[in-house]
């Protein structure tokens, strides 16, 4: 499945971050560290404490190219001090999900971005859960995918060009479909 | 040993206390404030409440606080400014940085590190000169002055963000010579707001010479960034 309003077409802007194999999704971290450090000590209990959020609740992102990854990147900063913070993002492949029999619930974003509401989706994890969840993930070696202030940069031209809602609140439509 | 353990109602709301307060005052309060005291009433595990004015004062920042880290998209926008507001105008300003980083310290999720770091940022000199505070404290030392009580890990480094990314001249005046480690870490995070052979200078030092091992790490990948 491609992203709306791409008609699947490569991204020629590169080098921006990639995540392929796709579909996958997105788990946004605030300090890399909280992965990198439980990852390199195959701790999974440690590692778990990524997943936590409000009510068991874990938000994330799932993207099925490089075109959906940039727009998403680009649209989390939405309601940060600043659009162009760095991104740093842990994959989660849809398969590790069923290993561990979770079933994602999609739910709205917060953002205004039309394709992150469609994309946005809910993962209930309790602790056992997040434990596993990370378990998969570190036999699996996963890495945090890094935007750097850079490729956010780069990618915020593209998206305000587009006329992403995130980016620009006075765009009546966007390049992914969305229209208002 | 927990920082709220000596710091009691960082983030509890004593109810006895907002209940005491006059009702049409209460109905001014802001929707944080409102969502975050509802939040609290649900929970039975309130400390005995403070009855003076600062154990008020407290009492009402700690359920906006939670309000504002409970909120989403545009509300949590609001929120913000409500907070920040009641921080820069409070007459106990440094308190109300440090409830904000007890409130980290106790339950840090990711969502709750990025709040508090766009939270912070925007508060002006009071981070500022609890960063650099903390920065040079011993391990056993508060950030705001109170004895005995651990700093570091997740709180040191929303601290050591959200200072660098108001006043990125504390990178590498004040970050990189931090005792704590995760404020180093935040150090070389941050050292791309700076003028690249600067940032190369940081990098380099921390990549050869940290003594902590996570520092190091964060460094060497910076430093491939930069190439």
């Amino acid at each position: 499945m491609s992203s709306p309003g791409t008609n699947g077409e490569e991204d020629s802007s590169s080098p921006l971050p990639s995540l392929s194999p796709y579909p996958t999704f997105l788990r946004k971290l605030t300090r890399k560290n909280n992965w990198d450090n439980p990852l390199r000590d195959c701790d999974p209990q440690k590692a778990s404490k990524v997943f936590v959020g409000t009510d068991n609740v874990t938000s994330v992102y799932l993207v099925h190219d490089d075109i959906e990854l940039r727009r998403i990147a680009v649209a989390m900063n939405q309601y940060r001090g600043s659009m162009t913070e760095k991104v740093d993002l842990l994959p989660i492949r849809p398969s590790e999900l069923d290993e561990i029999g979770v079933l994602p619930q999609q739910t709205p974003s917060d953002l205004s971005c039309n394709l992150a509401k469609k994309l946005h989706h809910d993962l209930e994890l309790d602790e056992q859960a997040a434990v596993a969840l990370s378990r998969v993930l570190i036999e699996a070696q996963r890495e945090v995918t890094r935007w750097t202030t850079g490729s956010v940069s780069k990618a915020l031209t593209v998206s305000r060009e587009e006329g992403c809602f995130s980016v620009n609140p006075e765009s009546r439509s966007c390049a992914c479909g969305g229209q208002r | 040993m927990v920082y709220g353990a000596a710091y009691e109602t960082n983030t509890s709301v004593p109810e006895a206390a907002c209940l005491s307060i006059d009702p049409t005052v209460r109905h001014g309060f802001s929707k944080c404030f409102e969502w975050g005291f509802a939040l609290y009433n649900q929970s039975t595990d309130y400390p005995d409440p403070g009855t003076g004015e600062q154990d008020l004062s407290k009492a009402i920042f700690s359920a906006e606080l939670e309000g504002y880290f409970r909120a989403r998209g545009n509300d949590r926008k609001t929120c913000r400014n409500q907070v920040v507001e009641h921080i820069t105008q409070s007459r106990y300003s440094r308190d109300r940085v440090g409830q904000v980083l007890a409130a980290i310290m106790v339950r840090a999720t990711e969502d709750r590190m990025e709040a508090a770091i766009d939270l912070l940022a925007i508060t002006g000199k009071h981070v500022r000169q609890i960063a650099t505070d903390a920065a040079f404290a011993s391990c056993n030392e508060g950030p705001i002055g109170i004895p005995f009580i651990p700093f570091d890990g997740d709180a040191a480094y929303v601290l050591a963000v959200a200072a660098g990314r108001a006043y990125p001249e504390l990178i590498g005046d004040v970050l990189v010579h931090a005792t704590s480690p995760a404020m180093r870490e935040a150090a070389a995070e941050l050292s791309d707001r700076l003028a690249p052979e600067r940032a190369r200078s940081i990098l380099t030092r921390l990549a050869e010479s940290d003594p902590d091992q996570t520092v190091r790490s964060v460094a060497r990948e910076m430093l491939g960034e930069l190439d």
